[in-house]
């Protein structure tokens, strides 16, 4: 499938639109493919990957000829595969309200469950699999196509894709046409290992069957930055150093570690978080306007609003960054533990919950203004935002007491929840009095359509099915993301102290606050 | 007129009714029922949905169906009932409700007006102060297909009909008119969807898809008007194949498709579509799913999600209309 096929284009495989097809309110629908889940017996895999199948058959957007293959190490058989995904099928439908299990979407799929169990680095396993997805392309018409999605552990992820070179699964069957490689987050950890692993992958596999997945850019409200940018007149002129003179990006947790200790020991919060998603809301905040929405135009500028990122010298790591770790607090009004009382955490630790940043872009747009980033576990609420804050007016020709209640300009992008943008301004206190205050203009996605988002998995596995990296992260946007975070990493380490307690349910440690009071600024409040 | 119906979770903020209203008078009674428990709710902006029947119309049951779709509901609902008589009525109720919707309270109007006199031929006059700024106004006519020059259909941006009951097979050419002049979904095409999608779908499997390009006849079953769009459908997509719709009048609605030696048929019944390919002389395969026949609400919410143009309900009507009106 070539570049044409953006994010903002239509899409239903070439080879399969016939003229019947058209008009059935279908704008993007796969081709006929073996669905190949590594790690099929995970949390994933029930929670997200299989209902967001079953809602692609539910809305059409799947082949008749689409087989779903588990590869795990628990031996569960095509029929209890087929159990444990209609289990996951009837719990996403309970999640919504008033919702059912679509049965004919499911009978579309259920005779195509196929269950193969050995050892991720067994070739045994991959022969097995190679048959089974033979029998599927005369069976079931798969057509030769594959998408392998690996839902394993990272450290996996090299011997499978080699023994799937080994055994002659990375590429299409006689006849097929493609065939990808999904892979989760988080790829590698850090900017050396970030380069052995796409090594590794890239001695089996080419770039353009690589898919990297993070599922924020699958959210609707993270490509309606792209829509909101350069899809209206008003807000591009203002997107720039002349008038804007901050920006805060906000990725808040309200839970704690949770069961997920094991794998947040060894990643902490800059490698879980700001090392993807804060830094692609990041890229997609002030990247240049592409010249089309194809996947080659978008991800090119985002490399290069990455690439014009400055990176911290070991000093101003010191300065620009803040670390913090949650101690016991209030959240809710019920009391929770400290990270360091979370199940599976060192008692030492310093692994960190929390960080604050102040980056530069250096380029024609941005220079001079402060990015200020910040991510944290057991903050006030779930709250993830982009806020522009823009200059004040060059005079202002009211009485200070008159403009005291009078706060700058923001646009804000409500990522989640409650999905929306919000335009703060200043406007006349109704009464007799010439007071100004500063008030709120809200859209509201929830008010505005009756369509419903599609989930990011959705949205994702499709484009992973018709080829359409747009949403997928190019080995380039890898690399810059590690290269801005490479600094922190290394200097953190060589700190002797540990991150800052934080009470759990505040914004973070206060040493956070200082990093914008020292520039005369202040954290919104989400 | 009494109380609105209103549907699960759907809290009403007030009502107001009066028998000899005025259209500044119900525009009032919106706002000072909105300046009441309203404020904290988010004004949607959706569309505005207006609804004409006749007499026999029963408003509840108007109500009932776009109750119905539940948090889909349109920002604005407009019933208008239309008596028989010359003398001047204007008589109207007034409700406003809040919807939960995920983590907001969302504000819904609705407005029932029956009308009589002079005043149903200026419709126009009546449903523009209704009409919600900057958004689209949809026109649902239960009954009857409205006048192509009727002055309602300026303030009409997408219009929803249903054939089956407004004229049927006979209806078609004054819904090929309207069409010309204005967006329009007509449920009857909806009802036809699941067969429409069966069929679509078996094709695009792989060693089906070669049969498109052999297609030697087609044969399509079911009521008149069911008969003469699948016609008008396959004629207007596959130009050129011959097709038979003299088949079985009183049997659901059906196509059966061949192409070198394949046959595919697919029959909507009341609530199954059974899906059958037979190949040469080999066996033949068959899937039957079940489909419950569409609700008027159901077909409402589809038609309110689809407000786009719809080239291929176009150009089936019209090819419809061409088999049935060859001059």
């Amino acid at each position: 499938m070539g570049d044409s096929t953006g994010t903002l284009g239509r899409a239903v495989d070439d080879a399969l639109a016939h003229p019947l097809f058209e008009g059935l309110g279908v704008d993007r629908a796969a081709p006929p493919a073996a669905v190949v889940i590594f790690g099929a017996s995970g949390d994933l895999t029930s929670r997200k990957l299989m209902p967001a199948l079953q809602a692609l058959a539910s809305r059409d957007q799947l082949s008749p000829g689409t087989a779903v293959v588990g590869v795990g190490r628990t031996d569960l058989g095509d029929e209890g595969f087929r159990r444990r995904m209609r289990q996951a099928v009837e719990a996403a439908a309970r999640r919504r309200p008033g919702g059912g299990v679509d049965e004919q979407a499911w009978s579309q799929l259920e005779g195509g469950f196929r269950y193969v169990s050995g050892g991720y680095d067994d070739l045994a396993t991959y022969k097995d699999l190679g048959e089974t997805l033979d029998d599927l392309d005369r069976e079931h018409g798969t057509a030769g196509n594959r998408l392998h999605y690996l839902s394993t552990p990272p450290g996996v992820f090299s011997a499978v894709v080699h023994q799937l070179g080994a055994a002659g699964l990375h590429r299409p069957a006689p006849g097929g046409q493609f065939c990808r490689v999904v892979i989760e987050k988080p790829f590698g950890r850090d900017l050396a290992s970030a380069h052995r692993l796409d090594q590794e992958l890239h001695e089996v596999l080419e770039e353009d069957q690589i898919y990297r997945i993070d599922h924020y850019l699958g959210k609707e409200t993270v490509q309606n930055v792209l829509a909101l940018r350069f899809a209206n007149t008003i807000f591009e002129p203002v997107w720039s150093r002349q008038y804007v003179d901050s920006v805060q990006i906000t990725v808040a947790e309200s839970e704690g570690v949770g069961d997920r200790a094991g794998f947040y020991e060894t990643a902490g919060a800059l490698r879980d978080i700001v090392q993807n998603h804060l830094l692609q809301v990041l890229a997609l905040t002030v990247m240049e306007p592409p010249a089309s929405m194809s996947p080659t135009g978008i991800r090119n500028e985002k490399v290069k609003a990455l690439d014009a990122v400055d990176v911290l010298e070991p000093e101003e790591v010191l300065a620009d960054t803040v670390r913090g770790q949650y101690a016991r607090g209030w959240l809710g009004g019920e009391e929770v533990p400290g990270y360091l009382e979370e199940n599976d955490v060192a008692p030492d630790s310093r692994t960190e919950t929390y960080v604050a940043m102040r980056l530069r872009v250096d380029n024609w747009r941005w220079a001079g203004v402060p990015f200020y980033l910040r991510t944290g576990k057991r903050l006030p609420k779930r709250v993830t935002e982009v806020a522009l804050e823009f200059s004040r007016v060059p005079h202002l020709p009211f009485a200070p007491t008159q403009a005291a209640q009078l706060g700058p300009n923001a646009l804000v992008l409500r990522i989640q929840p409650d999905e929306g943008i919000t335009l703060r301004f200043g406007a006349k206190i109704p009464g007799q009095a010439f007071d100004v205050r500063t008030v709120s203009m809200d859209f509201s996605y929830g008010a505005a359509f009756l369509e419903e988002a599609a989930e990011a998995y959705e949205r994702l596995l499709l484009d992973a099915l018709l080829g359409d990296p747009t949403l997928f992260i190019r080995t380039d946007e890898v690399h810059q993301a590690w290269r801005i975070v490479q600094p922190l990493l290394e200097t953190w380490a060589e700190e002797p102290v540990r991150p800052v307690p934080y009470e759990a349910g505040t914004w973070g440690p206060v040493e956070g606050d200082r990093l914008l009071e020292a520039d005369g600024r202040r954290w919104r409040r989400p | 007129m009494g109380g609105p119906p209103v549907s699960a979770g759907m809290v009403t903020v007030g009502t107001w009714r009066d028998d000899t209203a005025s259209m500044g008078s119900v525009l009032k009674a919106l706002d000072d029922l909105r300046c009441r428990d309203h404020r904290g709710a988010v004004r949607t902006s959706f569309l505005t949905l207006l609804v004409v029947g006749d007499a026999a119309t029963e408003v509840d049951e108007v109500f009932d169906t776009v109750h119905g779709l539940g948090q889909n509901q349109p920002s604005r609902v407009v019933a208008l009932r239309l008596l028989p008589g010359t003398g001047h009525r204007l008589a109207a109720r007034v409700g406003v409700h809040l919807l939960p919707r995920g983590d907001q309270c969302l504000g819904i109007d609705d407005v029932a007006l029956e009308l009589s006199g002079d005043v149903t031929s200026h419709l126009d006059s009546v449903v523009e102060p209704l009409t919600l700024p900057d958004l689209p106004v949809v026109v649902w006519c239960r009954k009857d297909h409205p006048d192509p020059e009727d002055a309602l259909l300026l303030t009409t941006d997408h219009l929803i009909v249903d054939s089956a009951v407004a004229g049927g097979r006979a209806g078609i050419v004054q819904l090929d008119r309207l069409r010309r002049r204005v967006q329009v979904t007509d449920f009857a095409w909806l009802r036809l969807l699941p067969l429409r999608r069966h069929l679509a779908m078996v094709l695009r499997r792989p060693e089906l898809r070669p049969v498109l390009d052999q297609v030697s006849a087609v044969t399509v079953t079911g009521g008149d008007l069911d008969r003469a769009l699948l016609a008008g459908w396959i004629a207007d997509r596959l130009p050129g194949v011959p097709i038979d719709d003299e088949g079985d009048r009183t049997a659901g609605p059906s196509v059966v498709l061949a192409g070198g030696d394949v046959e595919v048929t697919v029959e909507q019944a009341a609530a199954s579509v059974t899906t059958s390919v037979v190949e040469g002389e080999g066996p033949a395969w068959e899937s039957s799913i079940g489909a419950p026949p569409a609700t008027t609400a159901g077909l409402l919410a589809s038609a309110l999600l689809q407000l786009r143009p719809d080239p291929v309900f176009d150009g089936a009507l019209a090819m419809a209309v061409r088999r049935s009106h060859p001059g």
